[in-house]
């Protein structure tokens, strides 16, 4: 009895092996090859753009160079003008870093643009239900607290307050005298006050704000802003009424839930 | 000799089969964990496809693949209206799918036949309290994670502070929002108590979520960093004190901690006993 093994049979072996355990990995996956024809990275071009924008510079290096692209969002940037010469990988990373974008070559063939975020005007894409779905998501991560959400979220310093309150007159004193108690100087029920403090000021911080951005989020196009009354006053010399008014964002959530978020004080004044 | 060579070999195919496996799910990552049925349902996602759509919506390039290839991709509720813009020549649906997941660290997966989803990542609650920094950063869109200068928390040193500047930055974001909001809603709200979402205009609606979103967002960038704070520590590493000129009740670090901190807040003792 014989056991050689050929390449061949190895590399069978390592295919069954790999496709009877994780089924994903199917034949077609672990020999399937991309791009048709992958584009030359190392070909030497030149490019002269004049006034284009992104979308049109990645028309023309995927038309002539045949390059399989995917950029994210739009740029900061409108239109920009490019003169290089250079490998077709270098030309990509050229346009890409004009337009404040990082360049990713995937197994697939395709180059994929993302953007960098080194422009201070540039943002993140904000999709409501993207964003909802991650503050739904940041929710399950995040032990349970009880929510506070107010802006800041304070509710940790709120028990510290109740916490010394309840402080004996013995450890007040010694830390008026400069003196510091570790945990184990504390009673139970103080120790379970500041265990709480402590766990509050660790998650509920952002679970708070996490679950008062879910709930602003919450059936979002049907949300509004109103202008709520807070004050007024009459110009002595013109007679003119000033109201002041405060715009809140309000959110009815699917559940009933309403949130109020307060945008800022505006002024208007009254036509009579 | 031969036999104990064989052998050998045989051990050696072991180990590579082994490796192999170890790296297997990591090739498959962006699919889900159902497998196809048979291999002839899988051959749309053979399907070669061309895409020139610019500054579309996923659903736009979803519906596009869909018809092509003779199948329905499904994209979610929560990844449906991102835009892209997409220049794609002859590439395999498989290879679309897994480029769009490798990038936006998504998932896609075989809903029925013919049927396919893209969706994000499913996230749950860690058992260890240690990893809820990396699967908050993981919960994150992948452009918000470059926006927050995300570290990488298996390399980053334990004394590193760098969720500061990334708050201070949401900050100065959702000032820009507000500011935006406030100059085109002055007119507004000079005749009308009431504005709905719907009739914004997209900048106003883009200032209303940019202020909603970088108001919450820099309060968990402590977190997202995995700075030194309050999640790193047990109640038994803390000492309480009094500081500021005694009306603050402090929380502080044993010397045990590396690197310490403290936090606290003001409490008054106008008559030997602290308020309220």
């Amino acid at each position: 009895m014989r056991y050689v093994t050929t390449p061949g049979q190895l590399a069978c072996w390592l295919v069954m092996a790999a496709t009877s355990v994780c089924p994903q990995l199917r034949a077609d996956t672990l020999i399937y090859s991309e791009p048709a024809s992958s584009p030359d990275w190392a070909k030497p071009i030149e490019i002269h753009y004049k006034g284009l924008s992104l979308q049109a510079i990645l028309k023309d290096i995927s038309d002539r160079y045949g390059v399989s692209v995917l950029a994210d969002g739009a740029p900061v940037l409108g239109k920009t003008t490019i003169d290089f010469k250079g490998t077709l990988r270098d030309s990509l990373d050229i346009v890409a870093d004009a337009f404040d974008y990082a360049v990713s070559v995937h197994k697939s063939g395709i180059v994929s643009l993302m953007k960098k975020f080194n422009d201070p005007d540039d943002l993140p894409q904000l999709v409501p239900a993207e964003i909802r779905q991650t503050a739904a998501d940041m929710l399950a991560i995040l032990p349970d607290q009880p929510s506070d959400t107010s802006d800041p979220p304070l509710l940790w310093a709120s028990w510290l307050r109740q916490l010394a309150r309840r402080l004996p007159a013995d450890i007040l004193d010694g830390m008026k005298n400069g003196k510091s108690y570790a945990f184990s100087d504390l009673t139970p029920d103080i120790q379970r006050s500041l265990a709480d403090v402590l766990a509050w000021r660790a998650f509920g911080v952002a679970r708070s704000a996490w679950d008062r951005l879910y709930r602003q989020l919450d059936r979002f196009e049907q949300s509004t802003l109103h202008a709520k009354k807070k004050g007024a006053f009459i110009a002595a010399d013109t007679g003119k009424t000033t109201t002041s008014y405060s715009v809140l964002h309000q959110a009815n959530g699917v559940n009933g839930a309403v949130i109020e978020t307060e945008l800022g004080i505006f002024q208007r004044e009254e036509i009579k | 000799m031969r036999l104990r060579n064989a052998g050998r070999f045989r051990t050696l195919n072991l180990l590579l089969a082994a490796t192999a496996l170890a790296v297997a799910p990591k090739a498959a990552r962006c699919q889900s964990d159902q497998a196809p049925s048979s291999a002839t349902e899988d051959t749309k996602l053979n399907t070669r496809v061309s895409l020139a759509l610019d500054s579309v919506t996923l659903a736009d390039i979803a519906a596009s693949i869909s018809k092509q290839a003779g199948m329905t991709l499904i994209p979610s509720a929560a990844v449906r209206d991102r835009r892209v813009t997409a220049r794609v020549t002859g590439i395999s649906v498989r290879g679309v799918l897994d480029t769009i997941c490798e990038t936006y660290d998504w998932r896609w997966y075989r809903q029925s036949q013919d049927s396919y989803v893209l969706d994000r990542r499913i996230i749950r609650r860690p058992q260890d309290l240690s990893r809820i920094p990396e699967l908050m950063q993981t919960a994150l869109p992948v452009d918000f994670r470059m926006f927050a200068s995300l570290p990488n928390l298996k390399t980053k040193k334990p004394d590193e502070r760098t969720g500061q500047t990334a708050a201070q930055r949401s900050v100065q974001t959702k000032f820009r929002g507000m500011n935006g909001l406030r100059s085109s809603l002055t007119g507004v709200f000079n005749s009308r108590d009431s504005f709905g979402v719907q009739e914004m205009s997209p900048r106003q609606r883009e200032d209303l979520l940019t202020w909603l979103v970088f108001t919450n967002l820099d309060r968990s960038m402590e977190l997202l960093h995995n700075d030194a704070g309050p999640h790193q520590i047990r109640p038994t590493q803390i000492t309480i004190s009094l500081g500021n000129k005694n009306t603050g009740l402090m929380l502080n670090t044993t010397p045990d901690v590396n690197p310490g901190f403290g936090f606290g807040t003001q409490v008054f003792f106008p008559d030997g006993r602290p308020v309220p």
